[in-house]
């Protein structure tokens, strides 16, 4: 991985590749690269459909290896969606073959003239671009079908749909799965208009040919994958919960807590939680013969996935995570799980991200536009976001747009970015980290709950009830040093409980690279990527005022509660404040 | 709660409906437990000791295994300064996953990032009595405690019982080994039958699984 594979888009003969050194950026990955990558190659006062914006491609610093969980993605730019830095992030399989073949990145420059649409194979032998129109508008599933029948069956992919070939801002990158399925997106953030701006509708990977990653110290980097994946197994949350009921199984929680947020953020609990909970979807899965336990890369041994077949026992969709479930569901007052199966089926295949599109159906909900419980109208917006119908293109176009054209008030977005599935006025720790990420609102932004006892991201004392700002910044800190390295964030559940998985960890890379990692080098690793995305914003006009929540969730108490955010401006200011 | 205080006085205005199934569908009743069911106990006293004493729960399971609590939907921390008195909702879950999972544990280290919601310590001076409580069951502790619950018996709103009984595929029924609703044997079949469960607001619930 010791190389970077720059594609131009807009070069006069066609699209011109060309491997250069990865240079001044070694020691980076995933997040950490892209992010480099963005902040010193792109103008931030650009747009981000033109040729000036970059999409960065960026496996992290594990993967590729036989480390366990490192199967995770970056796709970076300059966001249509929140015009700031953007990192979205997937697991499937292209980050391991991308690796394997050598690549610390792929980086997508310039614009092509005309409106050709191109794919990209790229495997041991090298890379090739070419045209193939026959492509334009397909769905994910079609397009990786087309990439199969062309190149076989040993390939991962990355695609667009037709949200990114019409360059909307709520647009995917989609990856495919162990199954081949572009199930797996990089989906917050619009980086999927940014790819159909540089022309390209999919990226053929095929690592046949080629080996794992070897690491310096063979010996010490299986025995620290072994006390890893130890250490998730026995751990309840990523050897039990996860495993029998995936993400979803935080519905009831949430709903409990009162922090589920239901039409439209409007309460904190909904009626039918129990119709759409994890525990009720696993049950299902396995009733119709679908999978409740499933590994979206061949790496992952959390199995957090699953199969989601219809009543007749055929594919419908991969299992919907908590978030979609919610998005489709809670938010938009919907209680059925096939119809949202459905719905996730249709953003996964048009390319488009899920909780923009919960969130912005919700919004369209509360502007009146189709009936909050209203699945069948909800399912037909989607559909209307492929067709390009005026209506559609605002959808498509995310929820802070759809809020404006129909003058709703209640917009749940930061930063121009839908709100994940956490009611920060409930969780108000968690409001900190959505207003002040450079990401927009963000759920996995500050989501690394590393154990306290290793200080990874800082030093909170326990028993001073410190609070939210240095919660939130640790958080933020740890995850962006988790997601350069391509490991699955979910691996923190067991590292907040178990300090030797941490240990883990770091013997893992330092065994990797031969280097000698610390704790302390894993929180400066974070702040010095906080740091460029931050600076990045700021140079793109940002100010401490895109750190905000909407007012609503100020003056707007949330049932059963009735609680607001209570957070004060002078305090996220504070958040970031090395 | 309709007819809580009827429930509490033993005045027969619910149904009596005991089950004898396989063991593997025991499991069918998560949506039971996940939604909620009422128990009749001895309340007034904090959310451990009624774990523990009342429930009967080995006190490592209570501090290892239920690792986050919600009572009236707040999340506890502290098991003794959380009274389950009459008429609470008591939600019980173990580890979850997420920042938020993480947020909510009981005594977690990120438990100040929902410091408006948390339960807090309160004075109890009532006494304890016989009440009626509303229990639910999350996630992996459904395999642990619900057969439990089922044993001692719970309370569920009639409607309900016939709607879940109506979803059951056919091997639900065939599973069922003994069914007798008021003391009487009924075919198990039956109980898919609407107004098969009578007029009463509630069902009494008691469910074994089969030697």
């Amino acid at each position: 991985m010791d190389k970077i594979l720059r594609i131009d888009m807009g070069a006069a003969e066609g699209p011109k590749a060309i491997e250069a050194p990865i240079g001044d950026y070694a020691g980076l990955g995933g997040r950490g690269l892209t992010s480099a990558i963005v902040s010193k190659e792109v103008p931030p006062s650009c747009h981000p459909l033109s040729g000036s914006n970059k999409l960065v491609i960026a496996p992290g610093l594990l993967s590729g290896t036989i480390a366990a969980m490192s199967g995770r993605l970056s796709v970076g730019c300059k966001s249509p969606l929140t015009g700031g830095i953007k990192e979205a992030n997937a697991g499937g399989e292209p980050a391991a073959m991308l690796a394997r073949l050598g690549y610390a990145a792929i980086v997508l420059e310039g614009k092509p003239k005309g409106d050709d649409l191109y794919k990209i194979l790229i495997n041991k032998d090298g890379v090739t671009c070419s045209i193939d129109n026959s492509l334009k508008m397909l769905g994910n599933y079609a397009t990786v079908e087309r990439m199969k029948k062309e190149y076989g069956d040993n390939i991962a992919c990355l695609s667009i749909g037709p949200a990114g070939e019409m360059k909307l801002a709520a647009a995917s990158v989609a990856c495919t799965d162990t199954e081949l399925r572009p199930t797996r997106h990089a989906g917050r953030g619009g980086v999927g208009a940014v790819m159909g701006a540089k022309g390209v509708k999919a990226i053929v990977l095929d690592d046949r040919g080629v080996s794992a990653r070897p690491p310096k110290d063979p010996a010490k980097f299986g025995e620290a994958n072994r006390a890893f994946v130890e250490g998730l197994r026995k751990n309840a949350v990523t050897g039990q919960a996860l495993p029998a009921y995936g993400t979803n199984v935080l519905a009831n929680i949430l709903n409990e807590a009162g922090g589920y947020p239901t039409y439209n953020f409007s309460q904190g609990t909904f009626k039918g939680v129990s119709r759409i909970s994890g525990e009720t979807e696993a049950a299902l899965e396995t009733e119709r013969g679908g999978l409740a336990s499933h590994a979206c890369n061949r790496g992952c041994v959390i199995r957090c996935s699953g199969i989601y077949n219809d009543k007749d026992g055929h594919y419908l969709s991969k299992q919907p995570e908590y978030e979609t479930v919610w998005a489709h569901g809670a938010d938009c007052g919907i209680d059925d799980l096939d119809k949202i199966a459905m719905m996730d089926f249709l953003d996964d295949d048009i390319g488009l991200d899920t909780i923009e599109m919960g969130v912005t159906i919700g919004v369209a909900m509360d502007a009146g536009l189709l009936r909050f419980g209203d699945a069948d109208a909800a399912i037909d917006l989607i559909k209307d976001v492929r067709r390009g119908t005026p209506l559609g293109r605002i959808i498509g176009s995310g929820a802070a747009v759809t809020g404006k054209v129909f003058g709703v008030e209640r917009v749940p977005v930061v930063k121009g970015q839908g709100m994940p599935a956490y009611d920060p006025r409930a969780v108000q720790g968690i409001g900190v980290t959505y207003a002040t990420s450079p990401m927009g609102a963000d759920h996995t932004a500050g989501y690394a709950v590393t154990a306290n006892i290793l200080k990874v991201g800082g030093f909170v004392d326990p028993l001073k009830g410190e609070g939210q700002i240095e919660l939130s910044r640790n958080l933020q800190v740890a995850t962006a040093a988790i997601d350069s390295t391509g490991m699955c964030l979910f691996i923190a559940f067991a590292i907040l409980d178990q300090p030797e998985t941490f240990q883990a960890l770091l013997d893992m890379l330092n065994a990797f690279y031969g280097a000698g990692m610390t704790a302390e080098d894993v929180t400066a690793l974070g702040k010095r990527i906080l740091t460029m995305e931050r600076d990045f914003n700021i140079r793109a006009g940002f100010s401490k005022e895109q750190d905000r929540l909407p007012m609503f969730f100020k003056t707007q108490p949330v049932p059963p509660h009735n609680v607001t955010f209570g957070v004060s401006d002078e305090e996220l200011d504070r958040v970031f404040n090395w | 709660m309709e007819d809580a205080e009827a429930i509490v006085a033993g005045d027969g205005r619910w149904a009596e409906l005991s089950l004898v199934v396989e063991r593997d569908l025991l499991a069918r009743f998560y949506r039971i437990f996940q939604g909620g069911f009422l128990i009749k106990a001895r309340v007034g006293t904090g959310v451990g000791r009624f774990l523990r004493e009342r429930l009967g729960l080995p006190p490592q399971y209570v501090a290892e295994r239920i690792s986050t609590i919600f009572l009236d939907g707040k999340p506890v921390d502290d098991l003794d300064a959380a009274t389950v008195t009459e008429g609470s909702t008591l939600a019980l879950s173990s580890a979850m996953p997420g920042l938020v999972g993480a947020t909510m544990r009981r005594q977690g280290f990120y438990a100040s990032l929902r410091n408006t919601i948390t339960h807090k310590q309160e004075e109890w001076h009532g006494e304890e009595k016989e009440g009626l409580l509303q229990v639910k069951v999350f996630n992996l502790l459904m395999a642990d405690l619900g057969p439990l619950f089922l044993e001692r018996g719970i309370y569920v709103p009639s409607g309900e019982l016939e709607l879940f009984f109506a979803a059951e595929p056919d091997r639900f029924f065939d599973g069922i080994k003994g069914a007798a609703l008021d003391g009487r044997s009924v075919q198990p079949s039956s109980l898919r039958r609407a107004g098969t469960i009578g007029g009463c607001g509630w069902t009494h619930l008691r469910a074994c699984a089969s030697p």
